[in-house]
């Protein structure tokens, strides 16, 4: 993965629990790096053990741990310097879902080792979705869901997001149903 | 190759920025987001109306011109800034002008100025990854800012404390040298009545450099300065006191506890900048004065928020021009003949920043008063920080 989602992690961590909560994450999860460079490529191992040892020291499960950091990624990436890139994505959170996909083939221009996850709408209508999301990468479902509340927040909308296929339970990919409330 | 048309539909949506003109420049069709962005429906207008021709410079509009420089790079500008970047093409049996291009922007903020998303653009059209590739470079360059930032902090860090170990370690090896000189001269002479003091004396300065060492890595703010702690501030006083009593002087030193509060910071760092406050208290007392003093009070800031540390002497005190410097690497105030290194204060600074605190200082002819400001960390958040 990119600096840039090790750095969110490190930030979020920071921010809700403090920088001593976070070199004991770090510690734990054996990263020797604490300045992370965010156009640098970095192991996934190391970004799944950033997990792990956060669940470990926050006390809660890594599926809650990767569903916050969801919502977290929609903030700080806009506060990252694509916040006017988000902006021009879309007008509302359906439009944004639809250039998702477009938008990571773009910054994939720029990050020539980019693996990004793919996302694909479907069944459109005026107060649902259906979210097609391809990874190859195991386990970031909860990421998704997380991502998808924090999108809604920024476009003040509030959305069911229901899982519908799970990838981890033998489906192809992952499939969200996303529901205007 | 056969002549292939494409609908006007299909060309405002490739081109969503072209327009097309007639001989006399008027224009005759125009994309559908160069439309909007000009408010109204351009065609049958005169395009001077709406555009004029920046690049190439000194090209005056007409058919012409247009028709002769198939090959130049046209920037057109409108009245309120938009600039398009593009080409022409000229149809010549129809006598029109094409001009097919995009906005010529540098950042997404100016993209989102005008309104625009991505879905206004083109896909095929390069220009948003080009502010994407701009967005990763300042990104890139952001990060190798703040790194060499880090770096040079840190460096000064480290010098930092090789000045202060400088400092520190020669005073007591001095003394060890000179009292094992005096031993030999003893036991050359056989008059060993001072042998023993002179011995207690070294080790003493043993003991002081045994205190450093183990204080050193607190020295360095980016070291491993040992975990904070909820200071005990009678233990940390009485421990001040002793170091401060052990050579003589005629300076009075008083400790008062006034705070309630729990300040929980690095031991250490924070004995070491107020041992440091107080040595220079007692370095620049005022032999003028009747007596001599170094006041250090604790007190809870009027919101209870943040504790502060007073520490004030009736010393000799600092002309206004000397204040804003005294923090720097190597500044020295002018004054006794001991003047230290002139890292001192600096390294109180970085220390009590280390420790999110704040050190501001007041001086005259009275006397200096160093405010040690420190931000208290909520209960909730200390009990949880086993």
């Amino acid at each position: 993965m990119y600096g840039l989602v090790n750095k969110a992690i490190k930030e979020l961590i920071v921010s809700e629990h403090g920088e001593a909560s976070w070199q004991r994450v770090r510690t734990a999860a054996g990263v020797d790096v604490d300045e992370f460079i965010r156009m640098e490529q970095y192991p996934d191992s190391l970004t799944y053990d950033l997990v792990a040892a956060a669940s470990e020291e926050l006390g809660v499960p890594p599926v809650k741990v990767l569903e916050v950091f969801g919502g977290h990624w929609v903030k700080y990436t806009g506060q990252q310097g694509y916040g006017d890139l988000l902006d021009m994505a879309g007008a509302t959170l359906f439009d944004f879902l639809e250039n998702l996909d477009a938008l990571h083939t773009r910054v994939g221009l720029n990050m020539d080792k980019l693996r990004p996850p793919s996302f694909e709408v479907e069944d459109r209508t005026d107060h649902s979705l259906v979210l097609h999301y391809r990874s190859v990468r195991d386990g970031l479902a909860p990421m998704v869901t997380g991502l998808l509340k924090g999108l809604a927040e920024k476009f003040g909308v509030a959305v069911d997001v229901t899982l519908r296929d799970s990838k981890s339970d033998g489906a192809d990919h992952d499939v969200f149903m996303v529901a205007l409330k | 190759m056969s002549e292939l048309g494409l609908s006007a539909a299909h060309f405002s949506r490739a081109f969503p920025f072209h327009f097309v003109v007639d001989d006399d420049l008027r224009i005759v069709q125009v994309g559908a987001t160069l439309s909007r962005l000009l408010d109204t429906d351009p065609v049958g207008h005169a395009l001077s109306r709406f555009f004029t021709v920046e690049q190439p410079a000194h090209v005056t509009a007409s058919y012409e011109t247009f028709r002769d420089k198939p090959n130049s790079l046209f920037i057109f500008r409108s009245e309120d800034g938009v600039r398009l970047r593009g080409q022409l093409c000229v149809d010549e049996t129809a006598r029109r002008v094409f001009f097919l291009g995009s906005p010529w922007v540098g950042s997404a903020a100016e993209v989102r100025a005008r309104g625009l998303g991505i879905t206004d653009f083109a896909l095929h059209d390069p220009i948003l990854d080009f502010l994407f590739t701009l967005n990763a470079l300042r990104t890139a360059v952001a990060d190798a800012d703040s790194n060499a930032k880090r770096l040079a902090d840190t460096k000064n860090a480290l010098l930092a404390v090789i000045f202060s170990l400088n400092h520190d370690l020669k005073a007591p090896l001095n003394t060890i040298v000179g009292f094992a000189r005096a031993i030999e001269e003893d036991v050359e002479e056989s008059v060993l009545d001072d042998v023993p003091m002179f011995t207690q004396r070294i080790q003493e300065q043993c003991h002081r450099l045994q205190d450093l060492v183990g204080n050193l890595l607190a020295l360095t703010n980016h070291g491993d300065g040992g975990a904070p702690e909820t200071i005990d501030f009678p233990a940390l006083f009485s421990e001040l006191r002793g170091l401060l009593t052990a050579t003589k002087h005629p300076v009075e030193l008083q400790f008062e506890i006034g705070h309630a509060s729990r300040l929980v910071v690095n031991r250490t760092k924070l004995f070491h900048s107020l041992l440091n406050l107080v040595s220079n208290g007692i370095k620049y007392r005022d032999e003028a004065k009747p007596t001599q003093s170094v006041v250090v009070r604790t007190a809870d800031s009027p919101k209870s928020d943040a504790l502060t540390i007073v520490v004030q002497d009736n010393g000799v005190g600092m002309a206004a021009d000397q204040l804003p410097k005294i923090f720097e690497m190597f500044y020295r105030c002018k004054g006794p003949a001991q003047a230290g290194s002139g890292m001192g204060l600096y390294l109180v600074k970085a220390h009590v920043q280390s420790m999110n605190g704040e050190i501001s200082v007041e001086s005259g002819p009275e006397g200096s008063a160093f405010t040690l400001q420190f931000p208290l960390v909520p209960p909730e958040a200390v009990a949880g920080d086993g």
